[in-house]
C-alpha cells in the first residue's frame, strides 16, 4: 500500500465518441522520476488533464495520494493534493515579477490585504537558490526571461508549494540543448529531495538518460511500466507502435494517373525550405515527421495560407501561387484542416449548413440561397459519407467526433475538386470512424482526385499512402514507397539528427 | 416495463416543452409582462396603446435590426446613434432654402450615412482593430460631426409631409408610420438574414471566422459590407426620429446604440456571435417597450424606469444562461 506516493487503479475516461483512456493503472513511487511514453493519442494527454484535475475521469476508476483516496473537481484541487503540473505551453503571468509569479498561488498563506513585496523576494530567493538558480532575479519581470529560465520559475512555484509530485509535459520541447542538460541536473535534485515526477517526452534518448521507470500508453491502453535499466530505445519503440499490423486500413487499388500537382523547390522564407514532390491522379501522398517538422505549414502553404518566397507549384499543368484560400479553392483545391473545430465547423451552425458553407459561394441570383435545394445537397453528401444525425438540421457541436469530421469533408466534396488536402485525418474519432474515413478517402482517390495526406500515426501513413514523405524542421528528407515503407524506416527519417543543432520541438511518435 | 416506458415518455415530453420554453423565451417574457401591465392597468391593452409601444419603439427597432447582424457577426457598432444625428441634421439642412429637392437630399444623406458606416468596417477590417474600440472613436466623430453641421442648433424640417411620412403620420388613421416603416425593415432584415448569401456568411464569419476563411469566404468583404449596412439602418432610424420632432436636431440618438444593442441581446442573439435571430430582436425591442410604456402609465418616472429596465437584461440573460445549460 505505502509503496507509491500517486496510484491510478483503473482509470478510464470517455470523451463523446471517443474512448481515450482504458482501464490504466499506474503508480508512481516518491523519488523517483517515471516517464509517460506513447505515440499522438495515446492518452498521455488525457491523463494529465486528470491528474492535473481539469477532467475528471470516469467512474469505476480510483486515484489514491500517499494510500488515500482523493478525487479532484477541478485544478485546484489538485495542487491541494500536492500534484503540480508543468504544462507544455508555461502559464506564468509575463507583466509581473519573479517573486510574484512564484507566490501567486499561495496567497492563502498571507494574512492581512495588502502585498508583502520582502517576504515575496525572500521565498523566490530561496527557491531559486535550492534550485542553484540563484541568476534569476525574484524582481525581474518574467517576459525578460527565456523559456528555460520560466521554467525554473516554474518549479520554484511547484516546490515553494511543496509538490509532492511534479507532473512535466514535453519540457524540453522548446529549448537547447544546453538548457535541457541544466533542466536535467534540477530534475535530479528534486528526485534526490524525495519529489516524484512524472516526466512526459517524445524523445526517447532523454528519456533514457533521467527515468527510472517507464510506463508506455497506446490506444488509450496501458502497455506496461517498465524499469529503465532493463530496456533499451529500441524495446520501447516496438511497445509504443507494436501493434499488428494486419491491413486494417486497407487502400483500393486504384490506377494511379498522370500528376496532377507538381511542387517544386517550395520555400516559405524560414519555415520551409526546398520542398519538391509531385502528386498523381488517384494517389494518396503521404507527408510524416515529428511535431514541429512544419508538415502543417506545407500544406497550408498549398492553400494560400502562407507567402510562398521561393519555388513553383503546378497544377494540372499550369503554374499557380495562391494567396489565400478563396483562390486555392477556385483552383480546384480541398483542405480539410487538422484542428475541425478551430478552423474546419462553424460549430454553432447545423449540419447542413455547414455542408454548405463552400457550396453557397457560387454565384447566385441577388444572392439569394434556395434553402431546400441546398438542403437536398447535404442530404445527399449526409448518405454519402454515412454521417450519423437525427436531422440535417442538427447543430454541428453536437455531433461525435468522427460525424463531425465527416460534415468537415462533406463540405468540399460537392464541387469535385482535384486536389484534396487532409491534415490528420482521423485525430479524436474512434476506430469505426477511422475505417470509413480512409474508405471514403480511396473512394476520392478513385474518383480521380489527388490526395495530399498529413498524419502522425505511423500506421495509418503506412498503410493509407501510397507514397510517404518525412519532414524534418521544414525540409524534406526522403520520399518512400509504400512497398518500403516501415515504421522504422519512417521514424529514423523523421528522428535523423539535422545538420545544426536542434532548437526545434520534436516529438510526435 | 410499462412504468418504465411511460416514465421514458414523460421525460421526452418534458424536455419538448424545455426545447419549445427555449426557442420562445422572449415571446414568453413579453406575455407575461403584457399580463402583468394589463392587470394593473387595463388600458394598456387597448390597441391604440399598443400601437403607441411600437411607435415609440420603431428607431429602435430598426437600429436593432441592423444590429443583429453586427452582433451575430461577432462586432459591435457604438456609432448608430451619432450616424442618426448626422443625417437628421444633413437632411434637415439640406432641404432648407430649398437647396435641394427632398428625394435627392434623402439620397445624398443616405449615401453619407452608407459611408459613415463603410469607414466604420474599413478602419476596423483593414487597420485590425476591434469594432467596439473604432466604433467607439466614430460615435464621438460623427457626433462632433453632427454638431458641427448647424453649430448645434436645431434645424426645422420645412418639408410639410416630411414629417407625416416618417413619424407622426398614421395609415387609415390608425397604424402610425413608423411602425409600417419597421414592419417593412423587419421582413427585408429576415429575407435577408435567413435566406441570401450574405447572411449566411455573417452567420458562418461569426460562429467561426477561421473556418469561414479556409471555406474560402470574403470576411473582409462581408465585414465591410455589413457595417456599410448598419450605417443604412441608422439612416432611417434617423429619418424617423427627425420626423418625430420635426426637425433636425444634433443630440438625438444618444442612447440609441445601447439600446438597440438591449434588445438584440434580450431577443436572444448571442453577444459572442454566430446565433442571432431577427424576429428575436423584435421581441427584445418589444420587451423594452411595453416595459417603458407600462411604467409610464403605471406613473413610474424615468429613473425608476432604466432601473427595471437594467434590471430586466441581467435577469433575462441569466435565465438564458440557466435554460441553456439545461439543454
Amino acid at each position: 500500500m505505502g509503496e507509491y506516493i500517486l496510484e491510478l487503479r483503473h482509470i478510464s475516461k470517455t470523451y463523446p465518441g471517443v474512448v481515450a483512456l482504458k482501464n490504466v493503472n499506474m503508480g508512481v513511487r516518491s523519488g523517483e522520476v517515471h516517464a509517460l511514453l506513447g505515440e499522438n493519442g495515446a492518452g498521455k494527454s488525457t491523463l494529465i488533464k486528470i491528474l492535473s484535475g481539469y477532467h475528471q475521469p470516469d467512474k469505476g476508476g480510483e486515484m489514491l495520494i500517499a494510500g488515500k483516496p482523493v478525487t479532484f473537481r477541478n485544478p485546484k484541487d489538485a495542487m491541494e493534493a500536492s500534484i503540480h503540473t508543468i504544462y507544455q505551453e508555461l502559464t506564468l503571468c509575463p507583466q509581473m515579477t519573479v517573486a510574484e509569479n512564484i507566490v501567486l498561488d499561495k496567497q492563502d498563506q498571507f494574512k492581512g490585504f495588502l502585498q508583502r513585496r520582502q517576504e515575496y523576494q525572500a521565498i523566490a530567493a530561496r527557491a531559486l537558490k535550492a534550485l542553484g538558480q540563484s541568476e534569476i532575479d525574484p524582481n525581474g519581470l518574467v517576459k525578460d526571461l527565456s523559456i528555460a529560465q520560466q521554467q525554473v520559475v516554474e518549479i520554484a512555484k511547484a516546490v515553494t508549494s511543496n509538490a509532492k509530485i511534479v507532473l512535466m509535459d514535453e519540457p524540453t520541447s522548446s529549448i537547447s540543448q544546453n538548457d535541457a542538460d541544466r533542466l536535467m541536473d534540477i530534475i535530479r535534485g528534486l528526485r534526490g529531495n524525495g519529489v516524484a515526477i512524472i516526466y512526459i517526452s517524445h524523445r526517447l534518448h532523454e528519456i533514457g538518460g533521467i527515468a527510472d521507470r517507464i510506463t508506455v500508453l497506446r490506444d488509450g491502453e496501458l502497455v506496461g511500466t517498465v524499469n529503465n535499466s532493463d530496456v533499451n530505445e529500441n524495446d520501447l519503440i516496438t511497445m509504443m507502435v507494436g501493434r499488428e499490423l494486419t491491413n486494417v486500413y486497407p487502400k483500393r487499388e486504384v490506377p494511379i494517373g498522370d500528376v496532377v500537382l507538381r511542387v517544386e523547390n517550395l520555400t516559405s522564407g524560414e519555415l520551409l525550405k526546398g520542398i519538391s514532390f509531385d502528386v498523381h491522379k488517384g494517389e494518396i501522398f503521404g507527408i510524416g515527421g515529428l511535431v514541429g517538422s512544419r508538415r502543417t505549414e506545407t500544406l497550408e502553404a498549398l492553400f494560400g495560407m502562407r507567402q510562398i518566397t521561393d519555388g513553383k507549384i503546378i497544377l494540372n499543368g499550369e503554374e499557380f501561387r495562391p494567396t489565400s484560400p478563396r483562390q486555392a479553392i477556385k483552383h480546384r483545391i480541398a483542405f480539410v484542416t487538422e484542428d475541425r473545430k478551430k478552423s474546419g465547423l462553424v460549430l454553432c451552425l447545423p449540419v447542413h449548413e455547414n455542408i454548405n458553407l463552400v457550396n453557397a459561394q457560387q454565384p447566385s441570383f441577388g444572392g439569394y440561397l434556395n434553402w431546400s435545394k441546398l438542403k437536398a445537397v447535404a442530404d445527399r453528401q449526409r448518405r454519402a459519407l454515412n454521417i450519423r444525425v437525427s436531422s440535417i438540421e442538427q447543430i454541428v457541436s453536437s455531433l461525435s467526433g468522427g460525424n463531425q469530421q465527416k460534415v468537415a469533408l462533406a463540405k468540399w466534396l460537392d464541387f469535385s475538386p482535384d486536389v484534396i488536402i487532409f491534415d490528420e485525418p482521423t485525430r479524436g474519432i474512434d476506430i469505426g470512424a477511422k475505417t470509413e474515413i480512409y474508405s471514403i478517402m480511396g473512394e476520392l482517390a478513385a474518383r480521380g482526385a489527388a490526395i495530399v495526406m498529413v498524419s502522425s500515426e505511423l500506421p495509418e501513413l503506412i498503410s493509407v499512402a501510397d507514397r510517404i514523405m518525412v519532414m524534418q524542421e521544414g525540409r524534406m528528407k526522403g520520399i518512400v514507397s509504400k512497398k518500403e515503407a516501415t515504421q522504422e524506416l519512417v521514424i529514423s527519417l523523421a528522428t535523423q539528427k539535422a545538420q545544426e543543432p536542434s532548437h526545434i520541438a520534436t516529438g510526435g511518435y | 416495463m410499462i412504468q418504465a416506458q411511460a416514465k421514458t415518455t414523460a421525460r421526452t415530453s418534458r424536455s419538448t416543452i424545455w426545447k419549445l420554453v427555449i426557442r420562445y423565451r422572449t415571446v414568453l417574457i413579453l406575455i407575461v409582462l403584457m399580463i402583468i401591465f394589463t392587470l394593473l392597468k387595463p388600458v394598456f391593452i387597448r390597441p391604440e396603446n399598443l400601437l403607441a409601444i411600437g411607435k415609440n419603439m420603431s428607431y429602435v427597432l430598426i437600429a436593432g435590426l441592423g444590429m443583429t447582424f453586427i452582433i451575430t457577426l461577432g462586432g459591435l457598432d457604438l456609432s448608430v446613434g451619432s450616424i442618426a444625428a448626422v443625417v437628421g441634421v444633413g437632411f434637415a439642412m439640406l432641404v432648407r432654402g430649398e437647396l435641394m429637392p427632398a428625394i435627392p437630399a434623402l439620397l445624398v444623406v443616405l449615401i453619407g450615412a452608407l459611408l459613415l458606416g463603410f469607414f466604420n468596417g474599413f478602419v476596423s477590417v483593414k487597420g485590425k482593430i476591434e469594432p467596439f474600440l473604432v466604433t467607439l472613436a466614430t460615435m464621438f466623430m460623427y457626433r462632433g460631426l453632427a454638431l458641427t453641421l448647424n453649430t448645434g442648433r436645431p434645424v426645422p424640417i420645412v418639408i410639410p409631409y416630411f414629417a407625416d411620412l416618417f413619424g407622426n403620420g398614421s395609415l387609415f388613421n390608425l397604424i402610425p408610420s413608423p411602425v409600417i416603416i419597421s414592419l417593412v425593415v423587419l421582413l427585408v432584415s429576415w429575407f435577408v438574414f435567413t435566406k441570401t448569401k450574405f447572411g449566411f456568411f455573417v452567420r458562418s464569419i461569426g460562429g467561426n471566422p477561421e473556418a469561414a476563411r479556409v471555406a474560402g469566404i470574403n470576411i473582409s468583404l462581408v465585414k465591410i459590407a455589413a457595417y456599410t449596412m448598419n450605417g443604412g439602418y441608422a439612416f432611417i432610424s434617423g429619418l424617423i426620429l427627425a420626423a418625430l420632432m420635426n426637425s433636425g436636431l444634433a443630440d438625438v440618438g444618444q442612447t440609441l446604440a445601447l439600446d438597440s444593442i438591449s434588445g438584440v441581446i434580450l431577443g436572444g442573439t448571442a453577444i459572442s456571435g454566430g446565433v442571432g435571430s431577427i424576429f428575436g430582436t423584435l421581441g427584445g425591442c418589444l420587451i423594452m417597450g411595453t416595459l417603458n410604456n407600462g411604467m409610464s402609465l403605471l406613473g413610474a418616472q424615468y429613473q425608476v424606469q432604466i432601473l427595471v429596465k437594467g434590471l430586466v437584461i441581467i435577469l433575462a440573460v441569466l435565465m438564458d444562461n440557466a435554460l441553456k445549460s439545461r439543454q
